[in-house]
């Protein structure tokens, strides 16, 4: 993990925004790569387990985000030395993550209409998916541009 | 992920362990792939241990359908995990895709 005195300050000012001090955070740094999502994985398995997450919440969010992260690495590549935000915060009845990044403006929740399932094989486009499983599997998804950055915020209710 | 594959007389046996998304997608197609080009057109897919599948693995099963199918072959998945089978069932692929219960089952439909 990367710290640096810039990092520092972000952690400090966004612990700062918390509504209780008793709801556990974490935060990852992940390079821009698609590799990363596995540690991704691997880190909000650890955060469920250790705060008791029950049932599928933990896989959906991690399926929600690994789409959402593919989506944007694969459409708008942004330099790999680029670091990812991802912030982790159990509420009491809520899993939210939240994924920052900058460079191209990228918005998943207008990007594509949802795809025809029912289609016969022949017919099915490959790819066009990865925003409709986030979608079907979280309960809330919202995207907003601030300074340069994309904020995505994933909610799954527990 | 390990995948292990076993071929013979037209037939290939792929098990597939752990993750399959977009950081082995294009691997597991390619060697899936490289069966149906040797003529192993009947593929069978052991996904009893299969854990996590995104999107970008999927497209690797929609990939190889329409391979077998153009060859004059099939593909038929067996034994998917509950994380795999709700995949399946929100992308629509439990309707254009063959699964079955068990091995043998998968090996008669194939």
């Amino acid at each position: 993990m990367i710290v640096s005195p810039e990092s520092g300050i972000r952690e400090s000012a966004s612990s700062l925004l918390l509504p209780d001090v008793m709801v556990p955070t974490e935060t990852l740094r992940l390079a821009s790569q698609i590799s990363e999502i596995r540690r991704l994985a691997l880190a909000v398995e650890k955060f469920a387990a250790r705060h008791g997450v029950q049932g599928n919440a933990a896989h959906h969010i991690i399926l929600a985000a690994d789409e959402l992260i593919t989506n944007a690495i694969e459409h708008n590549p942004p330099p790999p030395d680029l670091q990812m935000t991802v912030m982790l915060r159990l509420e009491r009845k809520r899993l939210i993550m939240e994924i920052s990044y900058q460079g191209t403006p990228f918005d998943p929740t207008v990007e594509t209409k949802a795809p025809e399932l029912d289609a016969p094989i022949e017919d099915r486009p490959i790819g066009g998916l990865g925003v409709h499983f986030a979608k079907t599997l979280l309960d809330g998804l919202s995207y907003v541009r601030r300074q340069g950055t994309n904020h995505l915020t994933l909610t799954k209710n527990l | 992920m390990t995948m292990t594959i076993e071929s013979q007389d037209g037939l290939a046996i792929v098990v597939l362990t752990g993750r399959l998304d977009s950081t082995n997608a294009a691997d597991t197609e390619a060697k899936i792939v490289a069966q149906i080009e040797a003529g192993h057109k009947r593929v069978v897919v052991d996904a009893s241990a299969l854990d996590y599948l995104s999107s970008a693995g999927l497209r690797v099963f929609l990939v190889v359908a329409k391979r077998v199918k153009a060859a004059g072959g099939g593909l038929v998945l067996h034994s998917l995990t509950n994380h795999v089978r709700e995949v399946f069932e929100i992308s629509g692929f439990i309707n254009v895709l063959t699964v079955c219960a068990n091995r043998d089952e998968a090996v008669a439909r194939v």
